[in-house]
C-alpha cells in the first residue's frame, strides 16, 4: 500500500471549517484588538480630554482667584478694613481649593512639588500679605512695607511657581498627545494589519477551494464527459479529501457498473436484432400469405367468372363450326346475331374479368391520383360477387356517387376487398342469409364509404385494427389485413373507423379526400379503357398514298399472329410475320417496316428487347413500335409501361381499338 | 498507547533545569509584605512596639518594614518619602504620614500605586477626597471644629475676645474655617485672626504676631497649629499674656503630652482622639510604651501603634498587596468585627474615615509631676 493510500483521508468540510475559523479567529482577534485599542485611546482621549478641561479650569479658577488676590492685595495691605480682607482671603481660599484639586490628579513627583512650591507661596503671600495689613494698620509703615514687599515677592513667586506648574502640564499633555497619536498611529496599523489578515484569509480560502474544490469538481466533470462520450473505462482518482474519495470511489463504480450494463445491453441489443429480422420475416411472411390469401380467394372467383365466358364461347363456336359444315349454313346475319355476338359478348366480360384480376394484383405506385369510385367499387363487386352468391349471401353496391377520390387506385381496391372479405368470412361463418352493403356520400371535399354487415359485429371494435388482431380460427386469417387497410387509408389522407351497428353487424365508415373536378375528367392511366364506351368505325383501307404500310408482326403464338395478320389485312397492311425476336431483327434488317406489332412474353427474348434493339439500329421504328401484351403490369416491361401507356395494346382486344391503335401508329 | 521512547534532547534537560533554577531563585527572591513607616521619632517607636507586640502574638516573622523618620509638614520630603516606598517591592501599606500636609502631598503616590495609606491623625478635611487607598484613624477636622468651639463656648464667659492663630495649611485653614463657622461670634469676637506658616525661615513672623496680640490684647488664644511651633512661641506667648487660656487642636497633642516640654504647657488645653487611662488596654499600652522606651506615649503614639497593628492583621489575614490589604480594611466592620484596637474599634466608612469622639484635655501642672 502507498503512504497516499495508507494515509487517513483528511475531511475537507473539516479543513474548510478549521481552516475558516482559524482565519475568522485571526481577523476577529485583530478586529478585537483594533476595537480595544480604539476603545481604550478613546477612553483615554475622552479622559484626557476631560481632564485637559478640567486642568484648564482649575487652572483659569486659580489664575482669576491669585488675580483677585493681586488686585485686592494693595488695598488690604494698605487699607486693612474688613471688607478687603474678606475679599482678599476668599480669593485666597478659592486659589487654595483650587491647588488641592490639582493635587489629587495625576502628576508626575516633580509637577507635584512644583504644585506644592506654589500652594506654599500663596500660603506666604497670605501671611505675608495679612502682616502688612495689620502693620499698616498699627501705624507701622516701615515694617508694614516690608512685609508688603515680601507679599508681592510671594506674589511673583506664586505666578513663577504657577508657570513652572503649568509649563510642566502642558509638556505632560503635549507627551500624552503625542502618545494617543501613537496610539491612532497603532490603531490605523492595526485596522491594516486586519485588512490584510483578511486579504491573506481571502485567498487562502481561495486557494484551498481551487485546490480542494474546483481542480477535482474540475476531473469529475471531464471523466462525466468522457462516460457521455461512451468511453466508461474512464476512472477519476481519489483526491485528498474524504468527501472526493466517496465521490471518486461512487463516480469508479458507476462507471464500473456502466460498463457492465452497456455491455449486457450491447448483447441485450444483438439479440434483439435478431429477433427483429425474424419478425420482420415473418410479418413478410404473414404479409404474403394474407395476399396469397386474398388471391387464393379472388382466384376461385375468376375461375368461376372465366369458366362462364369461356365455356360459352366454347360452344357458341364450336356449334358454329358444326352449322357451317351443315346444310342449309347459317347466313351471315344468323352467323352473326346467334353465334358471334353471344362469342364476342362473353369475350368481353372474360377481358373485364382478367383486366379486374390485373389491377388488384398488381403492385401500386403509392402515388396518389384521382381514382373513379364507380370503376374501382365495379371491380370490386366483379371480385366478390361471386362468392357471395355461392354463400346465399347478398352483396349491395349502393349510391355510387360519379366522383374521384384520391388515393392509389389499387390500395383502394384492396381496401374495399379487404373489408369485403372480412364482412364475408363473417356471414359465411354464421350460416343462414346475410347482407353486405357498400353505400357512399360525397360531402364537401370529402367522400364517405360505408362497409357494413348483418352479422355477429365485432368483439372489440377499438382493437380491430391493431396488427395481429384477428377473431378468425387458426388458419384463416393472419390479423394483418385491418391493420394494412387503416395503414392505407391512411396514406390517402383519410380515415377509418369499425363499430357494431345499434340492429347488429359491423359497420366500417371510410373518410376519404375528394380529387378535384378537373382531375377526375383525366380518366386512368389505362387511356384505352375509354374507348370501351364508344366504338368509332375504323376505315377499312389504311392504305396511304406510298402503298400498303409494311408491318412486321412478331408473336410466338401462331393463332394471334394469324388473327393479327387478318386484322391488319383489313386496312391494307402488308403483314409480315414473325414467330421470334431473332427472327424479326432478320426481318428488320432485310427490308424497310413500317410499324412493329410484337408480343412481350415469348420464348428466348421478349418485346422489350426488341424494343431496345429497335431504339438503338432502327431509330426511326421508336415511335412506330406497338406491344400486344396480356401482362401488362409485368415486370418485363420494365418503365415502359408507366412511360409510355400509347405503345400498349391489351390482351384479349378489340379489333376496332386495336385497328385504331396501328392506324394511329401509322400516322 | 504508544509510548514515546525517543530520550529527552540535551537542549530539554537543559530548559527544565533553567526553569528549575530561575522558579527556586524567584521563590528566595520574592520579597515579603513589607510595611512602610513615615513618621516623627516617637510615632516610630510606637510602630515598632506595634511589629514587636505584632511578634510576641505570634504574627508571621516574614513582615518586613521601611522606616522613614519625617516629622516635617513639608511636602516636598513627603512626596520624596512616598516616591521611596512607592518604588520598593513589596509594600503593602505606608502608616503616616505625621500630619495632614505631608498625608495629603504624599497621597496621590500611594494611590497612583495601589498601596494603602493610613494616616493615624491626619485630619485635613481635603484627606477624604485623597482616594481609595486613602485611610486616616481620625474623623476630619470639620467635627472637630465643632467640637471646640463648642468647648470654648463652655469654658469662656460671655464676651471674651479670641485670637485665632492658624497655621496656613491644609490642617490650619480647614481646622480654622470649621471652628470659625461653629462659633458664635457675637458672644465670642475674635479680634485677631493671624495666619503663619512652620517653614523655620518665617519663625521671625511670630515677633510680628506677638505685637500685634500686644495692640489688642484677648481673652483667650486659638492655637490652630502644630506643637512644635507652639513650643517656639509658647515661653513669649505666656509671658505677654499671662493668665490668658490657650485652646489648641489635636496637632498638640504630641508636644502637649511630651513630660519633657516646659511648664509653659501646663494648663494648656487641646482637643485629642484617645484618652490613655480609658481603658485598661491603652493604659497597658502606656505602661508598656513606658517601659520600652522611657517616656509616656501620646494619643498619636497609641493611634499610630493600632494602625501599625492593623496593618500587620490585615497581612496576617492574608493582604499580600495594596489591593488586598484595602479589601480587608472595607470589610471591616462588615464582612468581618471591626478591629479591636488600644484606642477603640476601627471601623471605616466609605471614604476611609473613622467615627471616633474627642476629649478635651488640659497639660497638668509640670510642677506637680
Amino acid at each position: 500500500m502507498s503512504d497516499a493510500a495508507s494515509r487517513s483521508p483528511v475531511s475537507l468540510r473539516r479543513r474548510i471549517v478549521t481552516g475558516g475559523l482559524a482565519a475568522a479567529g485571526v481577523v476577529a482577534l485583530g478586529l478585537a484588538l483594533a476595537i480595544w485599542l480604539g476603545q481604550e485611546t478613546r477612553r483615554e482621549l475622552a479622559s484626557v480630554t476631560t481632564a485637559i478641561i478640567e486642568e484648564q479650569r482649575i487652572s483659569h479658577r486659580i489664575d482669576a482667584a491669585v488675580m483677585r488676590q493681586l488686585a485686592t492685595v494693595t488695598a488690604y495691605a494698605v487699607q486693612g478694613d474688613e471688607r478687603h480682607r474678606r475679599e482678599f482671603r476668599a480669593a485666597g481660599d478659592e486659589a487654595y481649593e483650587q491647588i488641592q484639586a490639582y493635587l489629587f490628579r495625576d502628576l508626575t513627583e516633580e509637577e507635584r512639588l512644583a504644585l506644592q512650591d506654589a500652594k506654599e507661596r500663596l500660603q506666604d503671600l497670605e501671611v505675608a500679605a495679612t502682616q502688612a495689613s495689620d502693620l499698616f494698620a498699627r501705624g507701622e509703615v516701615g515694617a508694614g512695607n516690608a512685609a508688603f514687599d515680601r507679599a508681592v515677592e510671594h506674589i511673583y513667586g506664586l505666578l513663577d511657581a504657577l508657570d513652572a506648574f503649568l509649563r510642566m502640564r502642558e509638556g505632560a499633555l503635549e507627551v500624552l498627545q503625542r502618545r494617543h497619536a501613537e496610539s491612532f498611529r497603532l490603531i490605523y496599523a492595526s485596522v491594516a494589519g486586519v485588512t490584510a489578515l483578511l486579504v491573506a484569509a481571502v485567498f487562502f480560502l481561495g486557494w484551498l477551494v481551487r485546490r480542494s474544490v474546483m481542480r477535482p469538481l474540475s476531473t469529475l466533470t471531464r471523466a462525466a464527459r468522457e462516460i457521455e462520450a461512451g468511453r466508461f473505462d474512464t476512472r477519476i482518482p481519489p483526491g485528498d479529501h474524504a468527501e472526493f474519495i466517496a465521490v471518486a470511489e461512487a463516480f469508479n463504480d458507476m462507471a464500473d457498473e456502466l460498463s457492465s450494463v452497456t455491455a449486457r445491453l450491447e448483447g441485450r441489443n444483438l439479440e434483439l436484432s435478431e429477433a427483429l429480422k425474424k419478425v420482420r420475416s415473418a410479418q413478410a411472411d404473414l404479409v404474403e400469405a394474407e395476399k396469397f390469401r386474398a388471391l387464393g380467394q379472388m382466384s376461385a372467383g375468376i375461375a368461376h367468372e372465366l369458366n362462364n365466358p369461356l365455356a360459352t364461347v366454347q360452344g357458341y363456336a364450336q356449334l358454329l363450326s358444326a352449322q357451317l359444315n351443315e346444310r342449309p349454313a347459317p347466313s351471315a346475319d344468323e352467323i352473326e346475331r346467334e353465334y358471334l355476338d353471344p362469342i364476342l359478348r362473353e369475350a368481353a366480360r372474360a377481358h373485364h374479368l382478367v383486366r379486374s384480376f390485373l389491377r388488384v394484383s398488381r403492385r401500386g405506385s403509392a402515388k396518389l391520383v384521382p381514382v373513379p369510385l364507380h370503376e374501382t367499387l365495379q371491380v370490386v363487386e366483379n371480385l366478390q360477387r361471386f362468392r357471395f352468391e355461392q354463400a346465399g349471401l347478398d352483396l349491395v353496391i349502393a349510391d355510387v356517387p360519379e366522383c374521384d377520390v384520391l388515393a392509389e387506385p389499387h390500395d383502394l381496391e384492396s381496401v374495399l376487398l379487404n373489408l369485403l372479405g372480412n364482412a364475408y368470412d363473417a356471414l359465411e361463418g354464421r350460416g343462414g342469409p346475410g347482407r353486405a352493403v357498400v353505400r357512399s356520400t360525397v360531402t364537401d371535399g370529402k367522400v364517405t364509404l360505408v362497409v357494413e354487415d348483418d352479422g355477429p359485429g365485432l368483439a372489440q371494435p377499438e382493437s380491430i385494427f391493431e396488427p395481429f388482431y384477428t377473431t378468425k380460427p387458426i388458419g384463416k386469417g393472419t390479423g394483418l389485413g385491418l391493420a394494412l387497410v387503416k395503414r392505407a387509408v391512411t396514406e390517402f389522407g383519410g380515415s377509418i373507423r369499425a363499430e357494431n351497428r345499434t340492429e347488429g353487424g359491423a359497420r366500417f365508415v371510410i373518410v376519404l379526400p375528394r380529387a378535384p373536378d378537373e382531375a377526375a375528367t383525366e380518366g386512368t392511366e389505362e387511356g384505352g379503357s375509354r374507348a370501351e364506351g364508344a366504338r368509332p368505325a375504323v376505315a377499312v383501307d389504311a392504305r396511304g398514298e406510298g402503298g400498303s404500310p409494311v408491318i412486321l408482326v412478331v408473336e410466338d403464338e401462331e393463332d394471334l399472329r394469324r388473327l393479327q395478320q387478318r386484322l391488319l389485312r383489313r386496312i391494307s397492311a402488308e403483314v409480315v410475320l414473325s414467330s421470334s425476336v431473332p427472327e424479326a431483327r432478320r426481318v428488320l434488317s432485310d427490308r424497310p417496316v413500317d410499324l412493329v406489332i410484337s408480343d412481350i412474353r415469348m420464348p428466348g427474348e421478349s418485346g422489350a428487347d426488341l424494343y431496345h434493339w429497335v431504339e438503338q439500329r432502327h431509330p426511326g421504328l421508336r415511335e412506330r413500335f406497338l406491344f400486344v401484351t396480356g401482362d401488362i403490369g409485368a415486370d418485363s416491361t420494365g418503365d415502359l409501361a408507366r412511360e409510355r401507356p400509347e405503345l400498349f395494346i391489351r390482351k384479349p382486344f378489340d379489333m376496332n381499338d386495336y385497328l385504331l391503335r396501328v392506324q394511329a401508329a401509322l400516322s | 498507547m504508544r509510548r514515546c521512547r525517543k530520550p529527552l534532547l540535551p537542549e530539554a534537560w537543559a530548559l527544565c533545569l533553567l526553569l528549575l533554577v530561575v522558579s527556586s531563585t524567584s521563590g528566595c527572591g520574592e520579597p515579603g509584605p513589607v510595611i512602610g513607616v513615615v513618621a516623627g521619632g516617637s510615632h516610630v517607636d510606637a510602630a515598632t512596639l506595634a511589629l514587636e507586640d505584632a511578634l510576641r502574638d505570634g504574627a508571621s516573622g516574614g513582615i518586613d518594614t521601611i522606616t522613614i523618620r519625617a516629622g516635617t509638614n513639608e511636602a516636598a520630603p513627603a512626596v520624596r518619602a512616598a516616591r521611596r516606598l512607592a518604588d520598593a517591592p513589596g509594600v503593602v501599606a505606608v502608616v503616616g504620614h505625621s500630619n495632614s500636609a505631608a498625608s495629603l502631598a504624599a497621597s496621590q503616590t500611594y494611590n497612583s500605586h495601589e498601596i494603602v495609606q493610613i494616616a493615624p491623625t491626619s485630619s485635613a478635611v481635603l484627606y477624604s477626597q485623597a482616594g481609595p487607598y486613602s485611610y486616616r484613624l481620625v474623623p476630619p477636622d470639620d467635627r472637630q471644629g465643632v467640637f471646640l468651639a463648642a468647648a470654648l463656648e463652655r469654658e469662656l464667659p460671655r464676651g471674651a475676645k479670641l485670637a485665632v492663630l492658624y497655621v496656613n495649611d491644609e490642617y490650619g485653614r480647614g481646622l480654622r474655617a470649621a471652628f470659625l463657622a461653629a462659633l458664635d461670634r457675637d458672644r465670642h469676637p475674635v479680634i485677631a485672626d493671624l495666619p503663619h506658616t512652620e517653614r523655620a525661615e518665617h519663625r521671625s513672623h511670630f515677633a510680628h504676631t506677638l505685637d500685634a496680640l500686644e495692640a489688642e490684647p484677648p481673652d483667650a488664644i486659638v492655637w490652630l497649629s502644630r506643637g512644635t511651633t507652639l513650643a517656639a512661641i509658647l515661653e513669649e506667648l505666656r509671658a505677654d499674656f499671662e493668665g490668658v487660656p490657650i485652646f489648641g487642636g489635636d496637632a498638640l497633642a504630641q508636644n502637649a503630652e511630651d513630660a519633657s516640654q516646659g511648664d509653659e504647657w501646663s494648663g494648656l488645653r487641646y482637643v485629642d482622639f484617645v484618652e490613655l487611662d480609658s481603658s485598661p488596654a491603652a493604659r497597658d499600652f502606656r505602661e508598656r510604651y513606658r517601659s520600652r522606651f522611657g517616656r509616656s506615649p501620646s494619643g498619636p503614639d497609641l493611634l499610630t501603634y493600632d494602625a501599625m497593628r492593623l496593618v500587620i492583621e490585615g497581612i496576617r489575614a492574608g493582604a499580600r498587596d495594596g489591593p488586598a490589604m484595602k479589601d480587608y480594611l472595607d470589610s471591616l466592620g462588615r464582612e468581618r468585627p471591626a478591629y479591636r484596637g488600644v484606642g477603640g474599634p476601627i471601623r471605616f466608612d466609605g471614604r476611609g474615615d473613622v467615627d471616633r469622639s474627642y476629649v478635651m484635655k488640659v497639660v497638668p501642672e509640670r510642677a506637680n509631676e
